[in-house]
């Protein structure tokens, strides 16, 4: 649906003119919302004659279990016709109705009953059903006698001179100009019946012409502000989906951090522990050789004792490096990414916002530190690129304040979201902290990423600078 | 290699002040001090005051850990850096589970030699120890192997004009080792280190540097220009 521009009709410092473009406004708008009313009755009709025959055989039924699937079908048939309905206002010009949030609780279980009967424990389906059962039949009944009689009172006023004088008359006696002309002598003294009669009428098609925008106006505003609070958003659907996206980040978050510690664990036992392990067995050995004084023997499994247990240090510093980088952890981010430009196989341009490393939380700073390494990985083995750079920079205009990080290469470019690909797991990392991943990567390059990841730690909104 | 150097250029005991955060490894240190012959003038767990310290001990070396209280980050490196300005005599060694480039080009810009930067492991070999401290206890420059790995890791190309002889000579100029050091190292006469270090100097574009800092600094320098 297109968000069309509501017609407000402001009051500005030149009233005559702004009224009397409201008013051509308002007479645009006018067929639409003419149009609606009438729709928006015949839709109403159908929708009670469906629904009611729906619902209420589906509560007769209740008692075989086979009424509840009826009683719900009937729901889902209510959030149609509101659907049809959301449309037909297009048609008025007013504000779209906002979709309201038809899962709102994403966590329930999945099975048969619950599945079956989610809808009936949704309040929007039944103020679907409500809206379409028992209110808009009665509220659009009205509108549309309101609007058929402005149509045709107006319409029929303004051209009855015309279409009279088609239909045969007697010869005036018993017709209402006379009672008129009789009870007004004054006015009408001496006018014909017919004469009173045309005039009359048409000083009420004028009426009732020049009201006709205001009136559908009216209506349809009317009907438009039922409809948004039956068939709108609820503010506790913003919590609901404010609820959902952080149930989603923290998803991500545990995804990426439970497949990263499954492998962490898996790389401690295939690496030092074997090696420590394996240091003892020849410990034990080599005590054995020293007790039975077998100095030479004893001297080689202490050598040989010496670099497993070198070896399982180079493994761990390996894995806990992966971990926590010390430079990160010793001096923060920024010179931490410059120890990452300065390693990498590219010449590198570091932009790193100095304010950086006051305001970001060191689990963010984790994150966009591995985030980088890793897209500058990426940019040297599948890029072909000759130059890369890296730009942190802080939004400190937005609330929570967003962390910028830009990851830009100048090579072959062709690089996107894949499952199974790497950038997706990059993806999850990021979208753990709430925040996005932006590829941009045409082919022949060059190819921009862009983390931007919001600094308020979810749990405490209020605090933007944490850490 | 020749043995321990417990005496250094004084003519008695080298005496060595230790920051060392953790009970376990500075008691093994002090014990792997002994074995060397030196003497163990004062053992810190953490960097405060270590200016007045290593002046009250009256110490030639200083070995200190890079993470300290009370933050655990580069402590032992501020203090390294701090101990180079105030008392400029003192032999310094970092040791550290882990290298950084960073803390590296730190120390080597801080002073004119007498300072190393060394994985914890190395301290294993009695030898590779006693030689380090030998080293910064006179003026010269140690540098971790992995230092040089890191600086070599990933940009092949201007050294491709270097034979793998030339390059094992760099790697080992770069940690900071005199000509007789490498010549040793590498099973060769010290002539034909001599050679390699000009044919180096020559291929890299190179001023051959009168002291060994100037001529890690200038290796490293390279290095680090890519």
């Amino acid at each position: 649906m297109n968000t069309m521009t509501p017609t407000v009709s402001a009051p500005t410092a030149e009233p005559m003119r702004s009224a009397w473009t409201a008013y051509g406004h308002a007479w645009a708008r006018t067929p639409g919302r003419a149009l609606y009313l009438i729709l928006a009755f015949v839709l109403a009709m159908t929708a009670v004659s469906v629904l009611a025959g729906l619902f209420w055989t589906g509560i007769g039924l209740l008692i075989l279990i086979v009424g509840l699937p009826i009683v719900v079908l009937s729901l889902f048939v209510a959030r149609g016709f509101g659907l049809a309905e959301r449309y037909l206002l297009w048609l008025t010009g007013l504000p779209d109705i906002v979709e309201p949030e038809w899962n709102r609780d994403e966590n329930e279980s999945t099975g048969f009953w619950s599945t079956l009967t989610r809808p009936l424990r949704n309040g929007h389906y039944w103020t679907y059903l409500l809206y379409g059962m028992i209110v808009s039949p009665v509220v659009s009944t009205i509108t549309f006698a309101l609007t058929t009689l402005w149509l045709s009172v107006g319409l029929g006023g303004l051209t009855y001179w015309f279409w009279a004088s088609f239909i045969p008359r007697g010869d005036g006696t018993g017709e209402w100009g006379q009672y008129v002309s009789a009870a007004l002598p004054w006015l009408f003294g001496g006018w014909s019946s017919w004469a009173v009669e045309v005039v009359l009428y048409l000083i009420a098609g004028m009426i009732f012409t020049i009201t006709l925008p205001w009136v559908m106006s009216g209506l349809s505003r009317a009907q438009h502000s039922i409809a948004r609070a039956l068939l709108g958003r609820w503010p506790s659907d913003d919590l609901a989906t404010e609820a959902r996206a952080e149930a989603a980040a923290r998803a991500s978050a545990v995804q990426a951090e439970s497949a990263g510690l499954r492998r962490l664990e898996r790389d401690i036992h295939d690496g030092p522990q074997q090696r420590l392990v394996r240091l003892q067995l020849d410990l034990a050995a080599l005590e054995r050789r020293a007790e039975a004084g077998d100095t030479d023997a004893a001297a080689d499994l202490a050598r040989e004792a010496r670099g497993h247990a070198k070896a399982a240090l180079d493994e761990l510093r390996a894995l806990s490096s992966g971990v926590a980088p010390p430079l990160l952890q010793d001096r923060g981010l920024a010179a931490a990414l410059a120890a990452v430009a300065a390693g990498s196989a590219l010449p590198v341009t570091v932009d790193v916002d100095a304010e950086v490393d006051d305001v970001v939380p060191p689990e963010i700073a984790r994150t966009v530190y591995f985030v980088v390494a890793e897209l500058l990985t990426n940019a040297v083995k599948h890029s072909g690129a000759s130059a890369a750079t890296i730009k942190v920079a802080l939004r400190t205009g937005e609330v929570p304040p967003i962390l910028d990080v830009w990851v830009v290469d100048n090579g072959r470019g062709g690089a996107h979201l894949a499952p199974g690909h790497g950038l997706e797991g990059l993806r999850d990392r990021v979208a753990g902290l709430r925040g996005v991943l932006v590829v941009d990567s045409p082919l022949d390059g060059p190819t921009t990423i862009g983390a931007h990841i919001p600094l308020a730690s979810p749990s405490s909104p209020a605090t933007g600078f944490g850490g | 290699m020749s043995g321990p150097y417990p005496e250094g250029m004084l003519g008695r005991p080298l005496r060595i002040v230790l920051v060392e955060d953790s009970l376990l490894l500075r008691e093994g240190l002090v014990r792997l001090f002994d074995e060397a012959g030196y003497i163990t003038a004062g053992a810190f767990g953490d960097a405060h005051d270590i200016v007045a310290r290593v002046r009250d001990a009256a110490a030639d070396v200083a070995i200190l850990d890079v993470r300290l209280p009370p933050s655990f980050r580069d402590e032992g490196i501020r203090a390294a850096l701090l101990l180079r300005a105030q008392v400029p005599e003192l032999g310094i060694l970092v040791l550290s589970q882990y290298i950084e480039g960073v803390y590296a080009r730190e120390l080597l810009a801080a002073g004119d030699g007498g300072v190393g930067y060394l994985l914890k492991d190395r301290v294993t070999s009695l030898e590779e120890f006693t030689d380090a401290v030998r080293r910064v206890h006179e003026r010269g420059t140690v540098l971790d192997p992995l230092v040089v790995q890191g600086l070599l890791a990933g940009r092949p190309n201007p050294l491709a004009a270097l034979t793998p002889r030339e390059r094992d000579v760099l790697e080992l100029m770069a940690e900071g080792r005199s000509n007789a050091s490498i010549a040793a190292r590498l099973f060769i006469g010290v002539g034909a280190v001599e050679k390699n270090v000009s044919a180096i100097f020559a291929k890299l574009g190179l001023e051959e540097s009168a002291t060994e800092h100037r001529r890690v600094l200038a290796v490293i320098a390279y290095l680090q220009r890519g």
